[in-house]
């Protein structure tokens, strides 16, 4: 890196952050920072031991209580914007009310789940 | 429209129905259709209750030595049971009356359950615990199938023959179809190279590989079983039971358990409750009642009896010799509140069950320590006491079966864990003497809670702050740090910096500075947040502790994440 300058503010950012987390702080451990693409192991300030929640998803990148970094970051936002297509495509099975078999009246209350989502129904199969 | 690894949303289902017929030619074929019939070499185990032959024998009709199919050829803990039971409600259009149900939940439980060794590492499904490393079962053949979407709890509590293992993938396939493509089918081709030794490539399809692993590792006809329902008897553990207990963010709790039988049922006793919190005096006082499933699996629930008081779920594990029993009480909105909850029956001894606080500093006098005994004598003097070398007691009093003394360290003390003695009963390694905190950590070092207030309930978050010596090689975070105690820190958060401009501290929710316990925000899209994003997020919970002038800081890591909207809450049982 010392051999480039930055040369526009995403740059210039980047080499403030990077500069930053460079001193740790009192009792955490060095480089604060995770890139997004720094998938396939664990970010470096993470203690060692399991992150991913029990049932959470890796596989199906993103998760959905965490990314493939064990973090938030990646994750689809809001939830509202794609739970419908979830629903329909039995894409979370164990999150998710599907309409093929367990639910197939979930959406009806609730047009949109962006606006509507105050009367979506918690579903206990059974 | 957001769209993934393998896609979301109407147009990337289309797209995968599309790849789906591409990818079929690419890759290697399904995996055969299951068997509708279990193997004629499999010996299940006969079905005799009435209740479950009427309930069930429509579809799963008894053969000549009273086999029920697909019933008889696999084994589950009571939740296992009573899932099966509300899928079949939910799915196949059975009708049960609840009390039928509860019959049949306890039948099959008791005559095809789970051995107490086989149950013992899937006690934390059942327990309910948030925070669980499933790691040692995650093996090649099983990650990323089963734990793509739930737990590797749900799999480690069943047994099943082969061809039993091998319908549970179907089922799956069958009523999720798009989890054949998401987890049970490799993309592309099956491998051809060999491998680095010069072996033929594994061609199995991953559920294969999958039922093979499971009929071994998990299988129908074990010794444990075989021996377990040869004993398995109506538990006698009436009488009272001394009760150590631990709740994150409140500490240690002791008391006592009353267990009464109920009279002409032999699985199912009543409990009168009493405990303590140490750290604050508070007293709880409850009643309860429980069921035994195959002879050692405490299913229960108990409530103080104030209308707006939560139940509490009592999962525990009846140990073999009826000595002992161990599990956990659990309540909120996701079970995430609860404690960890020992009992052992009391005799006429004196029993100690532990300490108010545990971490005693060298050169100190006039430190005060609550000793929580059961049938404690009558009366203590400080001679009747030993807290080891350099630890010397000044005062010594007893009071409702809680021994109060005050304690001198000596300068010259050694650093290190002390025994307690008393009347004949020791407490090995109570307490600890430290000269000074090194360091501090919180427990748990990651935790989990979910937005919600809205439509949904919140799941929070608990943490404790542990105190610590660095031991031998003076470097913290080693295997050679001795606990000192768990200390009252002030609380706070700091951003888990995963992208630039990261912000989710601002969003998530907040920790209670004195107590440590997380409370997350509503669920629900944020309008005030870029892109309407809901408030999660990860973020450090930081403990600051003041030791002796010198701010010593710990942190765990954080995930706020939304709610679940589908709960397959297998606890239904104990309600």
């Amino acid at each position: 890196m010392k051999h480039l300058n930055a040369i526009n503010r995403k740059a210039q950012r980047v080499e403030t952050v990077t500069a930053a987390s460079a001193v740790p702080a009192e009792g955490s451990a060095a480089g604060d920072v995770v890139a997004l693409q720094q998938q396939g192991g664990q970010p470096p300030q993470q203690p060692e031991g399991p992150h991913i929640p029990p049932g959470c998803s890796i596989v199906v990148s993103p998760g959905w209580e965490a990314d493939r970094t064990g973090g938030t970051a990646g994750l689809c936002q809001p939830v509202e914007r794609d739970l419908f297509d979830c629903h329909m495509g039995c894409y979370w099975p164990a999150q998710v009310p599907d309409q093929l078999n367990h639910a197939p009246d979930w959406t009806a209350k609730c047009a949109a789940a962006q606006k509507d989502w105050r009367k979506i129904d918690l579903v206990f199969p059974g | 429209m957001h769209i993934h690894a393998f896609g979301r949303g109407a147009l990337a289902v289309a797209a995968c129905t599309l790849t789906l017929g591409m990818g079929l030619r690419a890759q290697q074929p399904p995996a055969a259709a299951p068997t509708s019939s279990p193997s004629s070499s499999d010996v299940g185990i006969p079905i005799t209750s009435q209740a479950v032959r009427s309930a069930c024998g429509s579809c799963h009709r008894p053969d000549d030595k009273g086999q029920m199919s697909r019933i008889s050829f696999q084994r589950n803990t009571p939740e296992g049971w009573q899932d099966t039971i509300k899928r079949m409600v939910a799915l196949n259009g059975v009708k049960l009356d609840p009390a039928v149900g509860r019959e049949v939940v306890k039948y099959l439980s008791d005559n095809l359950g789970l051995a107490p060794e086989e149950a013992r590492n899937a006690a934390y499904e059942a327990e309910r615990r948030v925070v669980v490393d499933e790691s040692q079962f995650a093996t090649e053949e099983l990650k990323g199938l089963c734990n793509a979407c739930h737990s590797l709890g749900r799999v480690i509590s069943q047994r099943r023959t082969r061809s039993e293992w091998d319908l549970l993938i179907a089922m799956h396939r069958g009523w999720y179809p798009l989890v054949d493509r998401q987890v049970f089918r490799r993309m592309g081709p099956a491998p051809r190279d060999r491998g680095p030794d010069g072996r033929p490539p594994d061609t199995r399809h991953p559920s294969e590989k999958a039922i093979d692993y499971l009929s071994k590792a998990y299988p129908f006809e074990t010794p444990e079983w075989a021996s377990w329902s040869a004993t398995k008897r109506s538990p006698r553990i009436e009488g009272t039971w001394a009760l150590s207990g631990y709740e994150v963010g409140k500490g240690p709790v002791f008391g006592r358990v009353v267990i009464a039988a109920v009279p002409n049922a032999p699985d199912e006793f009543t409990t009168e409750t009493t405990f303590t919190y140490a750290k604050t005096g508070e007293q709880v006082k409850r009643t309860g009642r429980t069921m035994i499933y195959t002879g050692f699996q405490w299913r229960g629930r108990s409530t103080t009896g104030a209308a707006d008081a939560p139940v509490y779920r009592e999962v525990m594990f009846v140990d073999r010799d009826w000595r002992g029993i161990d599990g956990r009480w659990f309540t909120g909105g996701y079970d995430e509140i609860g404690m960890d909850v020992q009992l052992r029956r009391a005799g006429a001894d004196t029993t100690l069950l532990g300490v108010d606080r545990s971490g005693l500093k060298k050169g100190g006098a006039g430190q005060t320590v609550k000793i929580y005994a059961m049938n404690a004598p009558a009366t203590v003097q400080p001679g009747d006491l030993d807290l080891g070398p350099g630890v010397s007691v000044t005062a010594a009093s007893v009071a409702n079966d809680v021994i109060t003394t005050t304690v001198s360290v000596a300068d010259s003390a050694t650093v290190g864990p002390r025994d307690i003695v008393i009347a004949g009963a020791v407490r090995p390694g109570a307490l600890v003497v430290y000269d000074k905190v090194d360091h501090i950590r919180v427990a748990p070092d990651w935790n989990l809670a979910r937005t919600g207030g809205v439509n949904y309930p919140k799941m929070y978050a608990a943490f404790d702050a542990v105190a610590y010596m660095n031991g031998p090689d003076k470097r913290p975070n080693t295997a050679d740090d001795v606990r000192i105690d768990v200390v009252d820190a002030t609380w706070s958060m700091e951003e888990y910096t995963a992208t630039l401009d990261d912000d989710d501290i601002k969003f998530v929710g907040g920790v209670d500075a004195k107590t440590g316990m997380f409370t997350p925000n509503i669920e629900g899209p944020n309008e005030n947040r870029s892109g309407q994003r809901n408030n999660i997020g990860d973020v450090w919970v930081v403990a600051t502790y003041n030791a002796d002038g010198t701010p010593l800081k710990g942190r765990a890591h954080l995930l706020v994440s939304p709610p679940v909207y589908m709960r397959f809450d297998p606890s239904v049982i104990s309600r």
